[in-house]
């Protein structure tokens, strides 16, 4: 039992450093090496978690080489467009001026449903509204939309909204974040005098607060339990 | 290329200590092998101490290296060679069991070529 317990630790600190390594990509996001890699990392440190038969060795050598072959073919897409191309495949734009381009869905094996469920899942439901489709190669699908179909914005309007800026917590669950209180040029004492004129006198009540860059503080005292 | 150049190295490292596992075994098995060879041969002109001592050296050196054998080898693999050690003495101790005694060690032999050949890098082990 002891065996199987050090096994699955060591495999599994040997697979969080692997997916920490590929970056900051979900799975729906992930390119097709990506994907690739996470199956075969899952696939080899679940055999010698199994079956104690198997040397270590064989479940932790064959994944750090793959985190390898991973991160050199990471380098060599950033490098060569080329390379990128052919490990991560090209985006195809299957919408073009408000027209479907068939070969491009074909080659992509992309059907109507899909691309109109995509659409509808972006919530637009006429084709002609759209210029370009973009399926990506992630699989995820970039719509434009003609200029009079796109959402207005503040600087159309010519309106002057306040950029409240990165807004970051000072208290999480109760946990003072001493780091972000330096970062947002405030102080304990600041702090204290917020709080105390919430009613609280310790961060140890507070859920979540939270502030702006032009000082705004969005607050949540913690639920007392019944 | 910082990292482009570290991955290179790790699997050059790897490659180089997998190959040095196989140059391991080779040496390991060759010697075991030859000294199991001439335990027979021993046995086969009656002199039943010397096969004895012989065999018991070859044990012993399997015992010396049986960490390193288990982290590198399939368990399964090295625990069959565990028992033929054990069978092939004590046919060898038995003065009635000479035919036993051929049968096993041919198989000790066989079992522990098997553990070389099976990490050689040649085609057949690739496919």
């Amino acid at each position: 039992m002891i065996i199987a317990f050090l096994r699955t630790i060591i495999l599994y600190l040997v697979i969080i450093a692997g997916i920490r390594l590929m970056g900051k990509h979900q799975v729906g996001e992930m390119e097709p090496s990506e994907l690739v890699l996470a199956l075969l990392i899952a696939d080899l440190a679940a055999v010698p978690m199994q079956d104690f038969g198997i040397p270590l060795f064989n479940g932790v050598i064959p994944i750090i080489a793959l985190i390898c072959v991973a991160m050199i073919l990471s380098v060599l897409t950033v490098k060569s467009l080329k390379i990128r191309s052919i490990i991560c495949g090209k985006p195809s734009i299957v919408v073009e001026q408000g027209e479907m381009r068939q070969s491009e869905m074909q080659k992509n094996r992309l059907t109507i449903d899909e691309l109109m469920e995509e659409l509808r899942l972006q919530g637009i439901t006429d084709l002609s509204r759209v210029k370009y489709a973009i399926l990506e190669t992630s699989g995820q699908l970039s719509v434009l939309l003609y200029p009079e179909y796109q959402p207005v914005t503040a600087g159309q309007m010519s309106l002057n909204e306040k950029d409240g800026g990165l807004t970051v917590p000072l208290i999480n669950d109760g946990r003072l974040i001493t780091e972000n209180l330096k970062r947002c040029g405030v102080d304990e004492n600041w702090l204290k005098k917020q709080l105390k004129t919430r009613g609280f006198h310790s961060h140890k009540e507070v859920f979540i607060m939270m502030l702006d860059e032009n000082k705004r503080i969005y607050f949540a005292p913690k639920e007392v339990s019944k | 290329m910082k990292q482009f150049w570290i991955a290179i190295a790790i699997l050059a490292a790897i490659f180089i200590g997998s190959m040095a596992n196989t140059w391991i075994l080779h040496n390991l098995t060759t010697n075991l092998t030859a000294t199991l060879a001439q335990a027979e041969e021993l046995a086969r002109h009656g002199d039943i101490n010397g096969a004895i001592e012989k065999t018991e050296k070859a044990q012993k050196q399997w015992k010396k290296n049986t960490g390193y054998l288990y982290a590198v080898l399939r368990h399964a693999e090295t625990d069959t060679v565990e028992v033929l050690f054990m069978q092939t003495l004590e046919y060898l101790k038995d003065k009635d069991s000479a035919g036993e005694y051929m049968a096993t060690n041919q198989s000790l032999i066989a079992q522990i070529k098997l553990l070389h050949e099976m990490e050689e890098l040649n085609i057949k082990n690739v496919l």
